[in-house]
């Protein structure tokens, strides 16, 4: 284990201190200071992720618009809202890979710069996950573990034997069905025990069996102390595994609710979605 | 460091990986029997006998046309490398295991180097068997009567003149390693330049077009000899050949390919940094 376990306790704590803030947008609620998870909040050392009006603006869109997030560490967050909101952005910008335009923001206290670019501690599982397609799922492992050079065989097997795949199986990837590539894009984003995980769309192409798969994964990462953000098109996934979810649109959260205290996910979506285009 | 060697060390592996690498094969052994084709022919006409690095030497000497067709053949396999892995979202994958996109770009370039080496050197064999193979010639390190003879002797300027004393073996590896380090410095230019516009045939697409427009500005634009690469390549190789008297010395060459190595090098950087992956 590289990183040490955080107690769940304090992470719930912060997610009911933020459960209703909205995020700094104006639309519906305070921003972050108004809701007490500024630097002066106690439990601010368990915060895995500090946004504060970070917008990116690409040539003709911005993507994200001043948006403000505390996500504390072993929390597990999700995020909905239809295509182009801005979900992967989000989580590509809590990846590393790409950096705000305006705003300012941390990563277990790494603050972004146009230096930081990438985060080491990061597991990641992209919507359209690519592998060598000519490669067996344990030899694509072994080459992304490569890089890092932190784990060994026993790693790459566990995480494959996790997400229900063989590690001694060599058949190459381009013979893998898209449910088999998801679980194996699921396998390189947790083998390395990340500390923040971020699953876009994973559920996607996944059958029963994986999604049930899926979730014990989310919840057994969390329960290690790792920050889970999860986006999905898929309401009731989101509602079953999530304790917190971002509700974005238009590069907004236009809500930010702690699942135990709103009703139906579904309700809410639809009429803040369709108030939000109104 | 240790990073940046892991980092290496993948893409490298990776693109040695890449099947492709079968077509340039194709490629680079046709090209070997066209030069030696060409050294049979000379041969048969002058009366001259050759030696198997004279095909090497002849498919070096040529490098408007086989050299092209090496060149495009050599950017279809490492052309996209960078591209691919942004369309395909492998890039993410590696990206967030590095530390910095630069790392990235630079495993890019130096498995690009690195191809273009094993890449010459594959087709310094090829030449070598064709000619030992198929055409029975020699394998020896001394020049073929073909290869010493005085240039007014010979029909065709199948490949420069070459001292009685000089080692073959020696200098047609030169010649390999100067070819790829032109490669190099070519196709990471190619490379640097498509970063931001994912078309995967893009890089082999402007090799093509960009090597055709060479040849024509040669042909009717004077100044362009000298800030043409294809002639810079060419006259490396020609530098020791006394033919008319105009060439372009090896060292200025080597500069001008040094310099559009980094320049490319520093493209590429600037272009991974903007196209935040």
């Amino acid at each position: 284990m590289f990183f040490s376990t955080v107690k769940m306790g304090a992470a719930i704590g912060s997610r009911k201190a933020v459960g209703s803030a909205a995020a700094g947008n104006g639309m519906s609620g305070a921003g972050l200071d108004d809701v007490g998870l500024a630097d002066t909040d106690p439990t601010a050392d368990d915060l895995a992720v500090r946004l504060r009006g970070v917008t990116k603006q690409y040539r003709r869109q911005t993507a994200l618009k001043a948006v403000s997030l505390t996500l504390a560490s072993g929390s597990i967050t999700g995020l909905v809202g239809p295509n182009g909101a801005g979900k992967t952005t989000l989580l590509k910008l809590l990846a590393g890979l790409i950096s705000p335009t305006d705003g300012s923001g941390s990563v277990f206290g790494h603050e972004f710069s146009p230096h930081r670019r990438a985060m080491v501690f990061v597991g990641l599982m992209p919507e359209h996950p690519a592998f060598i397609e000519y490669l067996s799922g344990a030899a694509n492992l072994r080459a992304f573990a490569a890089i890092r050079n932190q784990i060994g065989e026993k790693e790459i097997a566990d995480a494959l034997a996790h997400v229900g795949l063989d590690a001694n199986d060599r058949k190459p990837v381009r013979a893998y069905s898209q449910g088999m590539r998801q679980r194996l894009s699921l396998a390189q984003a947790i083998m390395e025990q990340p500390r923040l995980l971020l699953l876009d769309e994973p559920a996607n192409g996944l059958d029963p069996h994986g999604v049930v798969m899926l979730r014990d994964v989310v919840k057994d990462m969390a329960a290690q102390g790792c920050t889970v953000v999860l986006s999905s098109h898929l309401l009731s996934e989101v509602e079953t595994v999530s304790e917190r979810v971002l509700l974005i649109d238009g590069g907004r959260i236009l809500k930010d609710l702690s699942l135990d205290e709103a009703g139906s996910l579904e309700a809410v979506y639809l009429e803040l979605i369709a108030e939000h285009v109104r | 460091m240790s990073g940046l060697f892991r980092a290496l060390q993948h893409e490298t592996v990776r693109l040695f990986r890449d099947p492709r690498w079968l077509g340039f094969c194709l490629i680079a052994l046709l090209s070997a029997v066209l030069a030696s084709g060409e050294v049979y022919a000379e041969s048969a006409n002058t009366g001259l006998a050759a030696g198997a690095f004279d095909v090497h030497a002849a498919a070096s000497n040529n490098l408007m046309y086989l050299g092209y067709l090496l060149f495009t053949a050599f950017v279809f396999v490492v052309g996209d490398t960078v591209i691919a892995d942004i369309v395909s979202g492998y890039a993410d994958l590696v990206r967030t295991r590095h530390t910095s996109a630069h790392t990235w770009w630079f495993s890019k370039l130096f498995a690009l180097v690195a191809g273009a080496f094993v890449a010459q050197a594959l087709f310094l064999v090829l030449c070598l068997l064709v000619g030992v193979v198929f055409q029975k010639w020699a394998l020896s390190a001394v020049p073929s009567a073909m290869a010493a003879a005085p240039i007014q002797m010979r029909r065709m300027m199948l490949f420069p003149f070459v001292a009685a004393t000089e080692n073959m073996a020696f200098r047609q590896v030169a010649v390999a390693c100067y070819i790829a380090i032109g490669f190099s410095a070519l196709a990471g230019l190619l490379v640097a330049l498509s970063v931001r516009v994912t078309k995967r045939v893009l890089p082999v697409a402007l090799a093509f077009l960009g090597l055709m427009a060479d040849y024509v500005l040669v042909k009717v634009w004077d100044p362009w000899f000298v800030a043409s690469p294809g002639v810079r390549l060419m006259e490396g190789i020609h530098a020791r050949m006394e033919v008319g008297g105009e060439y372009l010395p090896l060292q200025s060459s080597l500069i001008y390919i040094f310099a559009m190595f980094v320049i490319a090098a520093v493209i590429g950087a600037w272009q991974i940094r903007r196209a935040e992956l």
